[in-house]
Order: C-alpha cells, then sequence, then structure tokens
C-alpha cells in the first residue's frame, strides 16, 4: 500500500493531538497532555496509509524542531478559534515551513468551533483565504468536519504526486 | 633488535586483549544506552540491522526488506541527509531518539532509547504550557469583565432615562387626569345646583363639556391600557370581514367636528369609492386613524388635513398629511418612544398615541412612516395588508364552515408543547378540539362524546397509542383514528396498521395534513 | 403570506424559551453517559425523551434539531459510548444554538 506522510502543526494546545485522536481512533479527551517531540500514528484513507506526525506545538520558549518535518507530503495547520493569537501565528508557521520542505499542500483547521469563544472574524479569514488554503472550522470534540479536513489534503496531495513524480 | 622480536608476540597479544577490551566495553555501553541500529542501502533495502531492534518493536526486519515498510517513521525521509529527531513516539512504543547517518553507500539508522529525556521535558513543558493557558485565560476574562463593565455602565444610563420618562410621564398623566376631571365635577356641580334655573342652552353648552372631558379621559386610560397590555404581550388582533369605506365614513363623522371647530378642513378621498371589503381587525384599524388624524388635527392651527385611503393588491394604505407645525430633525428620532412628548409645544397628551399606533400597524404586518418639515407640516404614511373578501356571498363560507369548522376532534398527546400548538392550530382553522394526555384518557372520553376523528399519538404513558386503539375497537367504536408519531420506522406503521388505525402521520406534522387526510378518512367513511 | 396569530406566536416564543432547559437536560445526560454511563432504565428514558423532542420540535419548526433527534434516537443501541457522549454533545450545542 501507498504510504504518505503528513504532519500537524501549530501552536501549543490548539487541538493537534484531539484531531489526530478523532480521526485515528475517533476518541476525545478533555484532559490537555502536551505532546513532546513528535507522535506517529497511521490511519488508512482511500488505498492510503497516511502517516501523521503530531508535532510539538510552539510555545514562546521553543520553537517547533522542523527537522520532524522533512519528507512530508502535505501539511495540516491547526489553530485555536477561542485563541485569536494562535490563528496570527499560521502565517509564520507557513513561512517556517516552506522554508524547510518547500511548497506542499496544506490545509488549515481553525479548530474548536463547538466552543462558544470561537471567533474568526472576516478579516482573518480572508487573510487566510487570500493564501490559497482550504479553511475548516473543525471540532475534535464533536467531530465535525474532521474527516473533511484529511480527506481534502490526501485528495489534493494525490492531484500533486500524479502530477509531478509519485513518491 | 632482538629485544623487539621477543617481545613482537607479546605486543601483539596485549594488543588483542585492549581490542578485545575495548569491544567489550563498546558492546556493554550500546547494552546500557540501548543502542540499537539498522543499516541500509540508499534505496532503503535493509543491509545490516542489530539484534536489539527488537526492543524497540522492529524484531520482524530482514536483510534484503525495504526498510520503509516495516518502519513508518522512515516513510518520505532522505537517505542522503543527516537528520536528528531526538524524541519520537510510535503506537505502544517507548520514546526513542532517531539518528540518520548517511554514507557513501549506506544509511545508517540509530536508535536510543529517550524515555528520561522525554518524562523531564514533559513535566517541564506541560507546566509550562498550562501556565501560559492560564495567562491567556485570564486576559480573556479581563477584557470580558471591562466590556461588560461598559455595557452596564450603558444600561444604567439607559434605565435612568427610562425612568426620567416615565416620571416625567407621571406627572403630565397626573396633569392629564386632573384638568378634565376638574371641569367634569365643576359642571357637575353647577348643573347640579342650577339645574332648576338656568336655560336649556347653558344647561346644553355644560353637558357637551362633560361629555368631551369624559371621552378625553376615557381614551387617555385606553391608550395607557393598550400600552401596557402590549408590554406584556397581551394585544391579540381579531381581524374580520369589514368595509373598509364604512370605517373611513366613520371616522371622518367621528373628527369633522373637532377640525371644524378649530377652522380647518378635514378632506377625505377614498380610491376606489366606495373601497372595498377585507379582512382587517376593525377596532385597531378604528384606532389607529383616529391617533393619526387625530393629532394631525391637534397640531394644525390653519390649513388643513387630508386623508387619503386607498386600497389595491391587498393593500390598504393611508397618507394622511397637515400643514400643522411639523416635527424638527431632532425631535424626529423621539417621536415614536414612549412617553416622549415635544418639549413646549403646548398641546398635552400622554406620548403614547404615536407608539401604540406603530406597534399596532407592526403587529398587523404593515407600516408607518413620518415625513415633516418645522413649520410647513407632517405627512403619515401607512400601509397594512389587507385580504379582500367577497362579503355576500355565504355559499362559500358555509362550505368552508362544513368542511372543517364542524368537525370536532379528540387530541390525544401527551406532550404540552405539540398538544397546545397543534390544538390551537386546528380552532383556528374552526375546528372543535378536546385535548387528553394519554390513552385511558381518551378512551373514557370517546365513551361519553361522540367525535369525528381522534388524533393518537402513539407513545404516550399509561396506555399508549397502540393500546388505546386497539382498546376502542374492541368496544366497537369506530371513529377514524388518526396516528402521529415521531418514529419513521416501518414497523411501527404496520402495528398501528393492525390495531386498528385509519391514517398515519409522521411529526412533525402540519394542520392541513391532519385537515386533509381527517377530510378523506371522513369521505370513505360516509361512502362505505 | 403566512398569517400567524399572535397565539401561535406566543406558543413559539413558550418553546423557545424551553430550550436552554432542553440543553441542560442533555447536559446532564452527557455527564452521565461520560461518567458511568447512563443506565439501562435511564436510556429508555432518553429514547423517549428523544422521541418527544423529534415531534415537537419539528412543529416548532426547528427541523434539524427535530431530524438529529430522530436520529439519535434510532442509531442510539447501535452507539458505542464514546459515540452517545459526543451525540449527545452534538444535541445539546443544536439546542443551546437554537435558543440564542
Ligand atoms: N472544546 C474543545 N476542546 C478541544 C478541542 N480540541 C482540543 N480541545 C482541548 O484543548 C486542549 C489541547 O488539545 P491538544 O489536542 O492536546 O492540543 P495540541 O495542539 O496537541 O497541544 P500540544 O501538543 O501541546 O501542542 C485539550 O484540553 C483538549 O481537550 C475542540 O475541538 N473543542
Ligand atoms: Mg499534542
Amino acid at each position: 500500500m501507498q504510504k504518505r506522510k503528513i504532519c500537524m502543526v501549530g501552536d501549543f494546545a490548539v487541538g493537534k493531538t484531539s484531531l489526530t485522536q478523532r480521526f485515528v481512533n475517533n476518541s476525545f479527551s478533555e484532559k490537555y497532555l502536551t505532546t513532546i517531540g513528535v507522535k506517529i500514528d497511521n490511519v488508512v484513507v482511500d488505498d492510503t496509509k497516511l502517516i501523521i506526525w503530531d508535532v510539538a506545538g510552539r510555545d514562546s520558549l521553543s520553537p517547533i524542531n522542523t527537522n520532524y518535518l522533512s519528507g512530508a507530503a502535505g501539511i495540516v495547520m491547526v489553530a485555536d478559534g477561542t485563541r485569536p493569537e494562535t490563528v496570527e501565528s499560521l502565517h509564520t508557521l507557513a513561512e517556517m515551513v516552506v522554508e524547510k520542505i518547500g511548497q506542499v499542500p496544506c490545509v488549515v483547521a481553525i479548530n474548536k468551533y463547538d466552543h462558544n469563544a470561537f471567533k474568526l472574524d472576516d478579516e482573518q479569514q480572508n487573510k487566510l483565504t487570500s493564501q490559497g488554503w482550504d479553511i475548516f472550522k473543525t471540532s475534535a470534540l464533536t467531530g465535525d468536519k474532521v474527516p473533511e479536513l484529511f480527506q481534502v489534503l490526501n485528495n489534493a496531495i494525490g492531484a500533486v504526486t500524479s502530477v509531478g513524480e509519485e513518491a | 633488535m632482538s629485544g623487539y622480536t621477543a617481545h613482537k608476540g607479546e605486543y601483539l597479544n596485549q594488543a588483542m586483549v585492549d581490542v578485545a577490551r575495548i569491544a567489550k566495553i563498546t558492546r556493554q555501553l550500546y547494552e546500557r544506552q540501548q543502542f540499537a541500529y539498522l543499516l541500509v542501502d540508499h534505496n532503503w533495502s535493509v543491509i545490516e540491522a542489530s539484534a536489539n531492534l527488537e526492543n524497540y518493536g522492529f524484531g520482524d526486519v530482514r536483510v534484503g526488506d525495504d526498510a520503509r515498510e516495516a518502519i513508518d517513521f522512515l516513510v518520505g525521509l532522505d537517505s542522503h541527509s543527516t537528520l536528528d529527531l531526538p524524541i519520537v513516539l510510535s503506537p505502544s512504543q517507548n520514546p526513542v531518539h532517531i539518528v540518520l547517518l548517511p554514507e557513501d553507500e549506506s544509511l545508517t539508522v540509530v536508535l536510543m532509547d529517550a524515555s528520561r529525556d522525554y518524562e523531564q521535558q514533559q513535566l517541564v513543558q506541560q507546566k509550562a504550557n498550562e501556565n501560559e493557558l492560564l495567562l491567556a485565560q485570564q486576559r480573556q476574562l479581563m477584557a470580558d469583565l471591562e466590556q461588560t463593565q461598559a455595557a452596564l455602565v450603558t444600561k444604567n444610563t439607559e434605565l435612568r432615562e427610562a425612568s426620567r420618562l416615565q416620571s416625567s410621564f407621571l406627572s403630565g398623566v397626573s396633569h392629564e387626569f386632573r384638568t378634565p376631571l376638574a371641569a367634569l365635577l365643576g359642571y357637575v356641580d353647577v348643573l347640579g345646583e342650577r339645574l332648576l334655573s338656568q336655560s336649556q342652552e347653558e344647561s346644553e353648552e355644560q353637558l357637551k363639556v362633560i361629555r368631551r372631558s369624559g371621552r378625553h379621559l376615557l381614551s387617555l386610560v385606553e391608550n395607557l391600557l393598550d400600552h401596557g397590555k402590549f408590554d406584556a404581550g397581551e394585544v391579540v388582533l381579531n381581524p374580520q370581514a369589514i368595509d373598509l369605506q364604512g370605517i373611513c365614513d366613520e371616522v371622518h363623522a367621528m373628527l369633522h367636528q373637532g377640525a371644524a371647530s378649530k377652522q380647518i378642513a378635514l378632506e377625505f378621498d377614498t380610491t376606489p369609492t366606495p373601497l372595498p371589503s377585507c379582512l382587517i381587525d376593525d377596532s385597531r384599524l378604528r384606532q389607529i386613524m383616529l391617533n393619526i388624524i387625530g393629532n394631525a388635527i391637534k397640531f394644525t392651527d390653519e390649513g388643513k388635513v387630508q386623508v387619503i385611503a386607498q386600497c389595491a393588491d391587498e393593500q390598504f394604505s393611508l397618507r394622511i398629511r397637515d400643514t400643522g407645525m411639523g416635527i424638527s430633525k431632532d425631535d424626529m428620532q423621539n417621536v415614536m418612544r414612549p412617553f416622549w412628548q415635544a418639549p413646549k409645544n403646548g398641546k398635552v397628551g400622554t406620548g403614547l398615541g404615536l407608539t401604540i399606533t406603530e406597534r399596532i400597524v407592526e403587529m398587523m404586518g404593515g407600516q408607518l412612516k413620518i415625513d415633516s418639515e418645522l413649520g410647513v407640516g407632517t405627512t403619515v404614511d401607512i400601509t397594512i395588508p389587507a385580504p379582500l373578501i367577497e362579503l355576500d356571498q355565504p355559499d362559500i363560507n358555509s362550505n368552508r364552515a362544513e368542511h372543517i369548522g364542524a368537525r370536532r376532534y379528540l387530541l390525544a398527546e401527551d406532550d404540552p408543547d405539540i398538544a397546545a400548538l397543534l390544538k390551537l392550530l386546528l380552532v383556528e382553522q374552526g375546528a372543535e378540539v378536546t385535548h387528553v394526555e394519554n390513552g385511558q384518557q381518551a378512551i373514557e372520553i370517546a365513551e361519553r362524546e361522540e367525535f369525528d376523528v381522534i388524533l393518537m399519538d402513539l407513545q404516550m404513558p399509561v396506555l399508549d397509542g397502540y393500546d388505546a386503539t386497539k382498546s376502542l375497537r374492541d368496544r366497537g367504536d369506530k371513529t377514524p383514528v388518526l396516528v402521529m408519531t415521531a418514529s419513521a420506522i416501518e414497523a411501527d406503521r404496520t402495528r398501528a396498521e393492525e390495531v386498528g388505525c385509519d391514517g398515519y402521520l409522521i411529526k412533525p406534522v402540519a394542520v392541513h395534513e391532519v385537515l386533509s387526510l381527517a377530510d378523506e378518512l371522513l369521505q370513505n367513511q360516509s361512502a362505505v | 403570506m403566512k398569517a400567524e396569530s399572535d397565539q401561535v406566536r406566543a406558543l413559539r416564543s413558550r418553546y423557545k424559551e424551553s430550550l436552554p432547559e432542553k440543553a441542560a437536560l442533555v447536559r446532564e445526560w452527557h455527564l452521565q453517559e461520560t461518567s458511568g454511563g447512563i443506565s439501562e432504565a435511564g436510556v429508555d428514558e432518553l429514547s423517549s425523551w428523544l422521541h418527544k423532542l423529534a415531534g415537537s420540535a419539528g412543529m416548532y419548526e426547528y427541523q434539524e434539531i427535530s431530524d438529529f433527534s430522530r436520529s439519535l434516537m434510532q442509531s442510539m443501541p447501535d452507539l458505542s459510548s464514546q459515540e452517545l457522549a459526543s451525540r449527545l454533545k452534538k444535541l445539546e450545542l443544536l439546542l443551546e444554538g437554537a435558543a440564542k
């Protein structure tokens, strides 16, 4: 079976691990256990095995260790809709990703859509879509838009690899 | 020289011992550090694998295999580049430190246990992140608090303004009551004393004042009551078939005297003449017209008040134009506010007439617009939906009545929300509805009273819809039973039919569905 | 024009006002499910409550709530505890949303 590496990146506590677990095991935990280094999981989507690298989030002390991104075929960028600063972060994160591994397919999850403090104003949204990213308002808690997020990324990767070289 | 030869074997021996010792130490080191390694060529084909690779969960890697098949984290990596991955957690394995060391022909993948590093970092990082989240939350709370405070300040100002208006209204209203009351009582006294001595004309004049004062008081009280009712949400419209022309004539008759006494003209212009009949709450329409036209007369001291009434496209539109004092731009924002009265205009009132009128118009689904220029005059435009009807075609009405009006429904439904709404909707269609809360009550009442149709919920306490229907049929009761249920399961339907239901509706049910299905059932029944 | 009488409107607003209460009830169930699981009797009660909600929400034109509670009621026996909990959460959110 074909295998593809994808990476989850974003600030700390935005829900990268939760989205991964919702998608891989259909589970969710309210408890926050921060990821150290990288946690690898896999799941099969349309005859492709996605190897998901759930990378430790960025915080004020430590930047993301971009070594973990090597060889990724696609990126899920995650922000927390209840913390506007994590949405802003996406832009610098994207630059960092491109610098390390070049242009690869990328989707954006603005997570915690179920939360009543969720807010994404038009200006923020426009700024994201103007980058050409697909935006998903996800909830790892309810599972809203989670399958769509990974499905769209996988399709996008399929589209570029079928044009270019097949891994 | 000979010394060297003599010692050559010893040196060699010593060297071998040293090498062996170094090898042993290295192995021990490897073992203690739990190193494991994998040697692959640049196409990821396995050349060699250390035995302890098994400890990392990769015991099944064989020479010649594609390493990426067995080891997920190698997927996508470049076999020519050095790479350091300090902490990697794979499913159900301990954290490992992975290093890729490429050479000309091969690549060594070294795996080292990273449990200690992981645990240390986890503790520190968890604390740091939780703290930062708390700080962020605190910041958010402070921002929320500030917003709430600001909102409270605004609210407070509004409340103060409202209460100021209320008190100024109260003092105004007391004054309003006192003047006509004083006049009324005064003239009653005078009349009482002089009834016998004064002329008929004098008495008539005084009676007129009494009547006017009384009327004014009455309208004040009515406005006040209406306002209260609106606030309590108790105002109910009661549309009826009315003759618009009749209403206009009536209003004209009521007001033209008042206009004449101020020597201003009151003109009524209706298109078409006569206006047709339509469905409208007549007393509310009268109230609207009296209020607006009355105001126009009140605020006009010379010139005329013109009323243009039109009925077209099921809309009744009224334009009331006066040549009065007009309203300034600043005051325009206030005219609709309850209790507000233009300062120093020399006219008195409750400041409620316009507010109430607007609310009635809105409730009727219409619109009210005011255009005014200070010193020139005011134009008020009102449009109200007015469904046309034919007053003198009794056969249509009676047909309709027979269709639904004469029908008696028994509604067995335990959910009060559904029952209340369904009952009301049916009653509004002219039906008579008796509501019970379970199957047992339905049977009991059906024994005593006749119904045309029984609407039966399936899931009810005490006795459910199935059993109730069955029991009715066992007793020989043939009243059509129409089942309503939220379940779309086919088996439920079959079971309902087995116990003798005649129709089946899935909630949410629309009234017209109920009506037409009931109709169908009754027609079938009478056909049999 | 669909004329709606004041009484109908009053009923509608009364129903709307009852939505937060319903959301609180769902929250209670969600809590039970995530802390040890709803009892067997509770499951029956929940199912019949969902049945009612499917009917009444539909009558009051909250179509999404009606559809969701109907399908939840029907699929309840096949759901894992996780799934039930997350659907209850979703229902709670729907009710809260509709109450706004
Ligand atoms: N309400 C709500 N909470 C969520 C959602 N997703 C995640 N959370 C909570 O947010 C917290 C952080 O989630 P994680 O998935 O651990 O975040 P992360 O991005 O992996 O964090 P790091 O590993 O520290 O970078 C946890 O307490 C989760 O329960 C969501 O969709 N809705
Ligand atoms: Mg994580």
